[in-house]
């Protein structure tokens, strides 16, 4: 009763309801463009969220993600053309359905799924997160090293590409988290005396360099996409067309709820999961990839739901399962809210508000989905150079306004370099980024464990929920290891047998 | 992606040394605890070299022992564009941020506007400089008039 009375205070004292909206409407635009997916058009409106108040400022980071999930599938349903990756999935019979002349059934699909999704994982959330918020207790500073190492572990062994490479991500990440003043003696460490750098690089400068302009970057030499045409007006399905697709929307948000609580899963390997067992378990499966509307409903289902379950991890332990749970995690560090456990106690209005705020979302998106359907398109219609010009200039002017520096300005594009050269070379970025954001916490909780202990690095095992966690990390880099030498030696054999074969 | 591993690897080792020397040379303070502010940079400095000379080795055993898988040109350009074109970006990019703070926020950003759309390939007729001096206008009004975030003003301060 106490979190439903904080909850509808969060959201009557603040404007929480509008950042809502708001989020929606423009995680829907956002979505829908090509090359913008969530989180960059959430790190794009991080530094709005500074003037505002945590509780607004998260919840319109959070609704933007629900937003761009559906706004994703606009385009890869009108134009085979995703705008986030989990929509490539819906793309499949999205596209063959508005092949038909049957695009705004397919439109409407996405929708109600879509909602559906999202309430199912606001559900998942407030119940798990509760119980979390217990667990609190045990955390003392060694736990809470342990808990830094076992997260950058899960994300650097899980996410795309080798294990090495996720490490050596996580380390740059770490490296960029020590320049400034050392969080104990106050010492400087790589400011080269230059003012600007001596309270850090801040989180929110290398995010928006590493999504929103190395996404440029990449951008700037691809073609442009199609254009949208024929039916795109939306046909909400009736309850009988849902109720047929029972099955699908229980597949779709079970692999939600799943792979939204795996830290590193995100909604991308949801909605392919999805897709592929509600094929399995179709009644027709035949119509798979020729316009089945299970097709859509599943993946669909599955994003959404992934939306609310990814913050499970992202606000119970401080470990993000996704790019955009990264940046709302950037979000709550930026307002001086330390994502743990202890969030729970500390700052219950911004945790029951995000859940609030997150029901409002999406109830919201059933109606703006229609509303932002004729923008959407008339905005992914435009020619992509201005769009892509535009973004720049919003870019900078968006990073101009943290602390009103040009120096920011350059930190914002060497990161969109390193973010570049990083998909270049085929690092995945999401080590990178929570090692920047739980740098601080990893060495300030290591050297306090050590200080407490006189030196003696035995507290690590003496502290039985630091040395379950640390077991954990050891055990997870083990089975990385394992697992990947197992695909290189897979790899191996096909390649023989396959030049035998010639 | 061997070669790249292997330029990666090589690249990263680099990055490790500068920053274990600089590691090293940060002073020691009175407040220090056991383990110090170089503490932690350099074991990550130690690290990422350990990491990055196991990318160099195993690009090369791919490269020696012809395992290495050859790149797909459409596949890489669909995930990393063209760097070339990358690179024209940044410079355009740093071109923005030498100009901004000399020719204030409204005409540089209306230029990188114009730049980047025509560097993208939108053909020159007057909309293009219509679109970008109607795009600085409108992040104008949303950040400075708006929401009174002040962009950098250039030689027209005293003008404004």
């Amino acid at each position: 009763m106490d979190a439903l009375g904080i909850t509808w205070q969060a959201l009557t004292t603040t404007p929480a309801v509008f950042a809502a909206i708001g989020g929606v409407v423009l995680g829907i635009i956002g979505g829908a463009l090509p090359g913008i997916s969530a989180s960059i058009t959430m790190a794009l409106l991080l530094p709005f969220t500074i003037g505002m108040d945590p509780t607004s400022g998260i919840v319109l980071l959070a609704s933007t993600y629900v937003g761009a999930e559906y706004g994703g599938s606009i385009p890869a349903i009108l134009i085979r053309t995703p705008g986030t990756s989990a929509a490539a999935a819906a793309a499949i019979d999205g596209y063959e359905m508005q092949k038909q002349g049957r695009g705004g059934e397919a439109l409407g699909l996405s929708l109600v799924a879509g909602v559906y999704g999202g309430l199912v994982g606001i559900i998942v959330l407030v119940l798990l997160a509760e119980p979390l918020s217990r667990v609190a207790l045990l955390f003392t500073p060694p736990a809470y090293f342990a808990l830094g190492v076992l997260g950058l572990s899960v994300i650097a062994t899980l996410s795309e590409g080798s294990a090495v490479k996720g490490f050596c991500a996580a380390i740059i990440g770490l490296m960029i988290a020590t320049i400034g003043a050392d969080p104990m003696s106050g010492a400087m460490r790589f400011t080269f005396d230059r003012p600007e750098l001596m309270s850090g690089i801040p989180p929110i400068l290398v995010m928006v360099g590493v999504f929103a302009i190395s996404e440029l970057l990449v951008q700037a030499g691809q073609p442009a996409w199609a254009k949208a045409g024929g039916d795109t007006r939306i046909k909400l399905p009736s309850f009988g067309t849902m109720w047929k697709c029972r099955r699908a929307l229980g597949i779709g948000s079970f692999f939600g709820v799943f792979e939204g609580c795996m830290p590193g899963a995100g909604t991308s390997i949801a909605s392919f999961m999805s897709y592929n067992e509600a094929r399995r378990w179709s009644d027709k499966p035949e119509e798979f990839g020729h316009g089945s509307i299970e097709g859509i409903v599943a993946p669909e289902a599955s994003n959404n739901t992934v939306t609310a379950t990814a913050l499970v991890p992202t606000i119970s332990f401080g470990i993000p399962g996704s790019n955009s749970t990264a940046i709302l995690l950037g979000g709550l560090l930026m307002h001086g809210l330390t994502p743990g456990p202890l969030l729970f106690t500390k700052a219950p209005d911004v945790i029951y508000g995000l859940f609030g705020g997150l029901f409002v979302a999406n109830f919201a998106q059933l109606p703006l989905g229609f509303l932002v359907l004729t923008p959407c398109i008339w905005l992914v219609n435009r020619p992509k150079p201005y769009l892509m010009a535009f973004v720049l200039a919003l870019v900078f002017t968006g990073a101009y306004s943290i602390d009103n520096t040009i120096f920011d300005l350059w930190i914002v594009l060497a990161a969109g370099i390193l973010g570049y050269l990083l998909r270049f070379c085929g690092f995945p970025f999401l080590p990178l980024v929570l090692g920047l954001l739980l740098g601080y916490m990893v060495e300030s909780n290591y050297r306090r464990s050590l200080l407490i202990s006189s030196g003696d690095h035995m507290i690590f095992l003496q502290d039985a929920t630091a040395a379950g966690l640390l077991g954990a990390a050891v055990l997870l880099v083990f089975i990385s290891m394992w697992r990947n030498m197992r695909q290189a030696k897979r790899a191996r054999q096909e390649q023989e047998s396959s030049s035998a074969a010639d | 992606m061997a070669y790249r591993d292997v330029a990666a690897g090589i690249g990263l080792m680099i990055v490790a040394f500068i920053y274990w020397r600089f590691a090293s040379a940060i002073p020691l303070s009175p407040l220090d605890d056991t383990i110090g502010a170089g503490g932690l940079p350099t074991t990550l400095a130690i690290l990422l070299g350990i990491l990055a000379a196991s990318l160099v080795l195993r690009g090369g055993w791919q490269i020696a022992t012809s395992r290495a898988v050859p790149i797909d040109p459409e596949k890489d350009r669909r995930r990393v564009g063209l760097p070339g074109r990358a690179a024209t970006m940044v410079l355009i990019g740093a071109g923005y941020l030498l100009l901004v703070s000399t020719l204030g926020y409204v005409i540089t950003v209306a230029a990188l506007i114009m730049t980047v759309a025509l560097f993208l390939g939108i053909g020159w007729s007057w909309r293009v400089p219509a679109v970008a001096a109607g795009g600085a206008a409108v992040l104008w009004l949303i950040f400075v008039f708006i929401l009174g975030i002040p962009q950098p003003p250039g030689l027209w301060e005293g003008l404004l």
